[in-house]
């Protein structure tokens, strides 16, 4: 065997290269594409492709939450409708519910959905981890307002099971339910 | 030249002065008539001064509109301001109201409660709001004070309140009874009798003309179970009334009389009857009304209310607006049993031991255990006695007759048939309710003197219908 021994510090330097790659550059450009897949997954440019969300869309598009205040603040459909407590809990319930979404717009049947009777159950696919991400100064803003102070004491004091949305029930969607008897309704 | 112009500008300063004070007068003479006028109606105010016939008038319930602006910016939205600014003439009595009431404190105003979305199917707008963005709606459902009492109005779906209306809606004998019997089949006016009696108690299911405003014949009404167009059940207005909604209010006695009393279940009469009811009669305007929720404790009164009973925080207890909370038996149904069931449709809504054991905390925390203990075992006594020896023989022969067809088709027509309706319904629940509330005037007299007549009646019937086959004596 006539093959010429790599010298040792070629090696080594060899490993240091391989091991910064695989260690500091694929993760950073793997979390670039993942965070990058997320966030262009997150909001309601993406979420409306699909036929089902017209009216949803149309609906959120009038709403403060949708951008339609002087502020232009606009938050995204995952802020309020994934699990946004941790990053694991936000990614769980983004495949579990993508997939779910997905399977049904494609091989359910989403016209025949009663989404107004689904409104009742709007508990189910709100998350107030959510609405405490951007509202995250909530408890001590309300304590200065005495008409919002009861009852987001006993929310807060953990006095109610209540959540967000069961009072605030129209919020996110404005005049959704004209939108949802039709989708093309203008104002 | 000079001098002459002068002379005239002068004469004309002059002129403007005097004319100018001539009118200041006037306006003072007339002043005092306008305020006058506007005293009208507060016959008690004395026009002192202009500041003071404005206190006199709010005080009335007059027309706020005569006075100076009713201008209120703290912490309201600017359309409800405008309300305000309008219906403190159109509905003085409303703003008033909510002037003195917990919610104006906190600036909880009319759109807090009013408003609701375009689409909803209440959603209603006046002149004042078209071309606008606010809807309101003149009902308001628990659901809606829910959003602020969510513990409050929880505890109300567990409670036999909760049934009042849809309970009535169920059973077919009660539609009947009213629409047939009390309404006559009148083709027009057969309804009258719930929408004036039954449903201004229990309430009715609300429906909705092409406006979406609430029908005439299912509101106004004051009933407690009301069922609202989005499902939620419930009138919180009915213990305290709109638009002051007080504590201190639903507290007193008269808060449950305007519904608990008459022939069928007479509990305001009980209580009146009871000593708890002598001493508030005697003293209770002197008494503490408006302590904090699970505050209102012994020495804010010498006696209990309706109230401190079955919904007050006394001593360990929690405040509950669950009246089933702290019962043992059913003391309305045709025959008693132990409370065992989570359903508020149930008749036997609640949990009879606990509700006993909270109770006789409410007791204790003025009375012995041994006088509490021995007043529940008359109380018992009087309900076992009731089930045992009237309602039970009183079935047995009413099954017998019904088995051998000797009842007559038209229970309300059938001697009886009104007479074990009235030893169920009237007789049974006074000798039951004034037993266990300590009315004893009601237990006895109207209770259980009655129930052995009701009984030996109807003893007369059975046996001559069994006899002779006929129901009709000769």
């Amino acid at each position: 065997m006539n093959v010429k021994k790599i010298p040792k510090w070629l090696l080594i330097l060899l490993i240091v290269i391989v091991g910064f790659i695989a260690l500091f550059v694929l993760p950073f450009f793997s979390w670039l594409i993942a965070d990058e897949g997320l966030n262009r997954t997150a909001h309601a440019d993406f979420c409306a492709q699909c036929h089902s969300m017209e009216p949803f869309w149309a609906a959120y598009q009038q709403d403060i939450h949708g951008g339609s205040s002087k502020y232009g603040f606009q938050a995204s459909c995952t802020n309020c409708h994934l699990d946004n407590s941790s990053s694991v809990a936000y990614f769980t319930t983004k495949a579990t519910k993508g997939l779910h979404d997905l399977l049904v717009e494609n091989f359910g049947d989403p016209d025949n959905i009663d989404w107004e009777a689904m409104r009742e159950s709007r508990e189910e696919y709100t998350y107030d981890s959510g609405c405490l991400s951007c509202h995250n100064n909530l408890l001590s803003a309300t304590q200065s307002n005495s008409k919002a102070f009861l009852p987001h004491k006993e929310y807060f004091s953990g006095e109610t099971d209540k959540k967000c949305v069961s009072c605030h029930e129209h919020v996110g969607h404005k005049n959704m339910s004209d939108y949802i008897k039709n989708p093309n309704a203008a104002y | 030249m000079i001098s002459r112009n002068k002379w005239i500008i002068l004469i004309l300063l002059g002129l403007l002065i005097v004319g100018s004070l001539t009118a200041c007068t006037s306006e003072y003479a007339t002043n005092p008539t306008t305020q006058e006028q506007a005293a009208e109606p507060a016959p008690t105010a004395v026009p002192a001064s202009p500041k003071t016939i404005v206190v006199e008038m709010n005080r009335n319930a007059g027309n706020l509109a005569v006075n100076e602006k009713l201008t209120i910016t703290r912490g309201l939205d600017e359309v409800s301001q405008e309300c305000i600014e309008c219906h403190k003439a159109e509905t003085p009595g409303i703003v008033n109201d909510w002037r003195e009431s917990r919610h104006g404190h906190v600036s909880v105003s009319c759109l807090d409660c009013h408003a609701v979305e375009k689409n909803d199917p209440t959603a209603t707008q006046h002149e004042d709001l078209e071309g606008t963005d606010t809807y309101i709606s003149v009902l308001v459902p628990p659901s809606r004070c829910a959003n602020c009492h969510p513990n409050e109005a929880e505890e109300f779906d567990s409670s036999g309140h909760y049934r009042a209306a849809l309970q009535v809606e169920a059973k077919d004998g009660m539609q009947t009874l009213m629409l047939v019997h009390e309404g006559q089949n009148h083709p027009e006016f057969s309804n009258v009798t719930q929408e004036t009696g039954c449903m201004q108690c229990h309430g009715m299911r609300i429906e909705l003309d092409d406006q979406n405003g609430p029908t005439p014949s299912t509101w106004p009404n004051a009933g407690i179970g009301t069922i609202y167009p989005d499902g939620s059940v419930g009138n919180c207005s009915v213990c305290h009334t709109r638009h002051k909604f007080d504590i201190a209010e639903a507290r007193k006695p008269a808060a449950c009389a305007s519904c608990h009393l008459g022939p069928d279940h007479p509990d305001i009469e009980i209580f009146e009857n009871s000593k708890h009811g002598q001493i508030y009669a005697t003293e209770g305007e002197s008494w503490t009304w408006d302590s904090a929720p699970d505050a209102w404790e012994p020495g804010d009164y010498r006696a209990p209310t309706c109230a401190t009973c079955h919904m007050a925080g006394i001593g360990e207890l929690s405040t509950t607006h669950n009246v089933s909370d702290r019962l043992y038996w059913n003391l309305w149904g045709k025959r008693s049993a132990m409370r065992d069931s989570n359903d508020p449709m149930s008749a036997l809504t609640g949990h009879g031991e606990e509700g006993r054991a909270k109770m006789e905390m409410v007791c204790e925390s003025c009375h012995t255990p041994r006088h509490t203990e021995a007043f529940f075992r008359q109380g018992d006594g009087a309900v076992q006695l009731y089930n045992e020896s009237y309602y039970d023989p009183a079935k047995k022969m009413l099954d017998e007759l019904k088995e051998k067809s000797l009842l007559k088709e038209n229970p309300w027509a059938d001697e009886f048939q009104i007479l074990y309706y009235h030893l169920w319904h009237h007789e049974g629940r006074r000798a039951r309710q004034g037993a266990m509330m300590g009315g004893p005037d009601w237990a006895h007299w109207h209770g259980f003197f009655e129930l052995q007549q009701d009984l030996y009646r109807m003893q007369d019937i059975y046996n001559y219908r069994m006899e002779t086959g006929q129901i009709e004596e000769p």
